[in-house]
């Protein structure tokens, strides 16, 4: 890697380069949609995990901090065997489409919401959900307003599992396959695009990658810091 | 007769663990204060939460003929938001009207005295600001019947005046108040019934708490205390507004005849009633013009042939008399 | 302090959350780099990276695509895994480059006929100084020779791919058997991988010229040993058979296999070149 790499990584950078774009915006619109899917499911199982007694709750909870680390390769291979043409869901043609990396994504970022939003409401006052009840909320009430009143965990739950997502690679090379303009990601691209020698590119996206997950660490810093303000 | 909230056999534990309340027999009655006291841990929380509907007992029945019924938690648990957002919420889930929820939102906040900082963020409040914000709270359901946790527990003095004189009104108009606490001055003030805890059973009370008001001592050495009922009882001398006399049954000896003794307080009166307590104990229930109650055992009873309508004295010394 | 602290971070937070979610919906929705087709057909076409990493794609395909309102998606992965992902029935046609792989992959019945289109051939990289002394071989298979002599650092794809199964092939030549100590490195990666090592580590490896052209400036590694007819590269494709898996568009994967065939296809591999050399020959030039 050269001198002239690292400029041309800036000229791309500076005149907003198609591709360079291209690339960060199947980037955001994966890792934004699989987010959005993995809160849509984690948020109210991570309100019933939180607050309902029943039987196998203590064995889920385990089992989502345990797939909070999930490998992403491991997640990829999982999704994939079930999106393949061989696979039991192939008849669906999912596989090597924007879908099928939302799917693998949505995988690896609903046990994080939902592990964070779980540990994050048992956190919040025991009193509130008696409050809620003797003030006479219904179950859905009572949902909402305790979603509202951990708003902060929730929403820094949804960043964290967008931080992971959108940094991944595994499922999104296996699941996407890296198809220009299509499914490349910053990821995949700059796993890829560096072996046929456009490191410009992959320089220009790599200080893209790491605008994002700076934005998404000074999120998650400043949210925390005001959970915890007194 | 049946009050607002019946308790019968009623037993509570978690599961595992000894039990932790077990209730006779207990009938509240409406307009009524009736204040829950004992030591930490004795189960005066989970009294309340029982009667609230908020844990279900093991055995016996709770029945409810209220509604409204609210509990304010020891921690007041406003939601993040404003006060008045906090308020307004119980009548907001039950699409009240606009209109109607801003006149009871300012009814209920003037009554605990927080209108001004109804647009203050709920978190920053003062402890006393908060208690007072939870309450209006659950006062803005006209409640039916209004239990409270340690309503004025470590607040400012204001605050629990507030909440003292909100709780009395609210009393007044028809509330039945069950609340719990530490602080004996509040208990005494506020209860027309006090409900001593003990290890998760409700014990029998073995305090006479007299109405009336504390005399302007002056240049005395001894007070005088009026009684709502007319007579005036000997006190020690202390400044201030005291409402409540407080005399424990222990303190009161009974005799056949006047005695003559160092204590103050010499009341001839009535025997009403005879209850034996347990094996040990008998509360004699006096009319001394007012109604005066005093614990002896069975011994003194046949000594003193103690039976209705027997004349006999009563002593106490002016410094077993609590002022409050 | 108190009082901004109070107001501010709830503002702040909505604020954020909405410039995120505002900023990536703007750009995943607003900036969608794909070429637009109104009522394209899709295409999933299964390669190896030299094909696509050289860009010879970038040039062979748009005018098919086209010709016949079609996108071709690639995905550029090693010879056995494209294979692998034409046997799952994932893409409609693949092109790779390793022969004996290829008929068996028709043999089993996963595709229909291989068609060998164009070629291009493998260069035996290494350090400059040539400790192993492999620049003087004859052939290839010599050259191997002496560096398992000398157990100079050799550099192996390791992946199943198209370089990899050459690879193999001369060390049989060469020994009579695989290679094998701790001078032979599999690292089952990709070229552009491979090459990088080998670079870094001043180890020799076999690479296809169009990868290796693309690496010229940034990698001191000159080419030891070329030419040898073992190194001719062969190119097949071959169209996924529509009776093992009914879905795939078998009439566009022919129609690509003819355009590849056709004479303009002949002529655009004929003319494309990488820092002025030409990397791939049809066949039959």
């Amino acid at each position: 890697m050269n001198r002239e790499a690292f400029l041309e990584a800036f000229r791309l950078l500076s005149r907003l380069d198609r591709e360079l774009i291209a690339i960060t915006a199947n980037s955001m619109h994966f890792a934004l949609a699989s987010t959005l899917i993995a809160a849509a499911l984690g948020i109210p199982l991570g309100v019933i995990l939180a607050f309902r007694e029943f039987p196998g709750r203590r064995l889920i909870v385990a089992a989502t901090h345990t797939l909070m680390g999930l490998p992403t390769v491991v997640a990829g291979l999982l999704v994939f065997s079930f999106l393949s043409r061989s696979g039991p869901l192939g008849w669906l043609g999912l596989m090597y489409t924007p879908a099928a990396v939302i799917i693998g994504q949505a995988f690896l970022a609903l046990p994080i919401v939902l592990s964070l939003v779980y540990s994050g409401l048992t956190r919040l006052e025991p009193e509130l959900i008696e409050t809620l009840i003797t003030l006479g909320a219904t179950p859905l009430q009572r949902t909402l307003k305790i979603v509202r009143e951990g708003r902060i965990v929730v929403a820094s739950a949804a960043l964290t599992a967008f931080g992971r997502v959108v940094g991944e690679v595994g499922t999104a090379m296996m699941l996407g396959g890296n198809i220009r303009w299509y499914t490349r990601t910053i990821t995949t691209a700059i796993a890829l695009e560096t072996q046929r020698g456009a490191f410009a590119l992959s320089v220009a996206l790599g200080v893209v990658l790491m605008i994002v997950s700076f934005g998404v660490n000074f999120g998650l810093n400043y949210m925390v810091r005001f959970r915890t303000a007194p | 007769m049946t009050g607002l909230i019946t308790i019968r056999d009623l037993l509570f534990s978690y599961p595992g663990s000894p039990p932790l309340l077990s209730v006779k027999e207990l009938s509240l009655d409406q307009g009524r204060i009736a204040v829950l006291i004992g030591d930490n841990g004795c189960g005066k929380t989970t009294l309340l939460k029982v009667m609230a509907g908020l844990l279900t007992p093991g055995a016996g029945t709770v029945t409810r003929s209220a509604d409204p019924l609210v509990l304010v938690h020891q921690k007041p648990s406003l939601f993040t938001e404003s006060v008045g957002a906090n308020v307004a919420w119980p009548l907001k889930i039950r699409r009240i009207p606009r209109r109607e929820i801003r006149k009871r939102l300012d009814a209920a906040l003037e009554m605990v005295g927080l209108e001004h900082l109804e647009n203050r963020w709920a978190p920053s409040l003062s402890g006393g600001e908060k208690q007072r914000a939870a309450i209006a709270r659950a006062l803005i359901l006209n409640p039916a019947v209004l239990l409270l946790d340690e309503p004025t527990s470590n607040i400012d003095a204001p605050s629990v005046e507030t909440i003292e004189r909100v709780l009395r009104v609210l009393a007044a108009e028809g509330t039945t108040v069950i609340m719990s606490t530490h602080n004996l001055a509040s208990a005494y003030r506020l209860a027309d019934r006090l409900l001593p805890m003990v290890r998760g059973s409700l014990v029998p009370s073995h305090e006479n708490v007299l109405r009336g008001r504390a005399l302007d001592p002056g240049e005395e050495h001894i007070g005088r205390f009026q009684l709502e009922e007319g007579p005036v009882i000997y006190c020690p001398a202390a400044r201030g507004t005291f409402t409540r006399a407080v005399i424990r049954m222990e303190d009161i000896i009974l005799s056949a005849g006047e005695m003559v003794s160092s204590a103050q307080n010499h009341l001839a009166g009535t025997v009403a009633t005879v209850l034996a307590e347990d094996s040990e104990l008998v509360r004699i229930e006096l009319d001394c013009g007012f109604p005066l109650d005093a614990v002896v055992t069975h011994r003194s009873v046949d000594e003193l042939e103690l039976k209705r309508g027997s004349t006999v004295y009563a002593t106490f010394k002016a410094s077993a008399v609590a002022l409050y | 302090m108190r009082a901004t602290a109070r107001v501010s971070p709830r503002f702040v937070t909505v604020v954020l959350l909405t410039t995120v979610l505002g900023v990536s919906g703007v750009i995943s929705i607003g900036a969608s780099g794909r070429p637009e087709r109104v009522g394209a057909a899709r295409l999933v076409l299964a390669t190896t990276t030299s094909t696509e990493n050289s860009g010879l794609l970038g040039a062979l395909l748009p005018p098919f695509e086209e010709r016949n309102n079609v996108v071709v998606d690639v995905i550029a992965v090693g010879t056995g895994q494209a294979l692998q992902i034409g046997r799952s029935g994932d893409a409609d046609v693949v092109m790779v480059h390793a022969p004996d792989l290829e008929r068996r992959f028709v043999a089993d019945g996963y595709g229909l006929e291989r068609v060998y289109f164009m070629y291009n051939d493998f260069v035996l990289l290494g350090p400059a100084d040539d400790p192993a002394d492999a620049s003087s071989a004859s052939d290839a298979a010599g050259a191997f020779a002496r560096i398992a002599q000398a157990e100079a650092p050799f550099i192996s794809r390791g992946d199943n791919s198209g370089t990899h199964v050459k690879e193999l092939e001369i060390w049989n030549t060469a020994l009579g058997r695989a290679a094998e100590g701790s001078w032979y490195r599999e690292i089952g990666q990709g070229m552009g991988a491979v090459i990088t090592l080998a670079n870094e580590q001043q180890a020799y490896t076999v690479a296809d010229r169009g990868t290796y052209l693309s690496y010229i400036g940034a990698v001191n590694l000159p080419i030891l040993l070329e030419g040898d007819p073992v190194l001719f590269n062969p190119y097949g494709v071959i169209a996924v058979d529509p009776e093992r898996h009914p879905h795939v568009n078998v009439e566009l994967a022919k129609a690509l296999i003819d355009h590849l065939t056709s004479a303009e296809g002949r002529r655009i591999i004929r003319e494309y070149r990488v820092q002025g050399e030409q990397l791939f020959f049809p066949d039959r030039d």
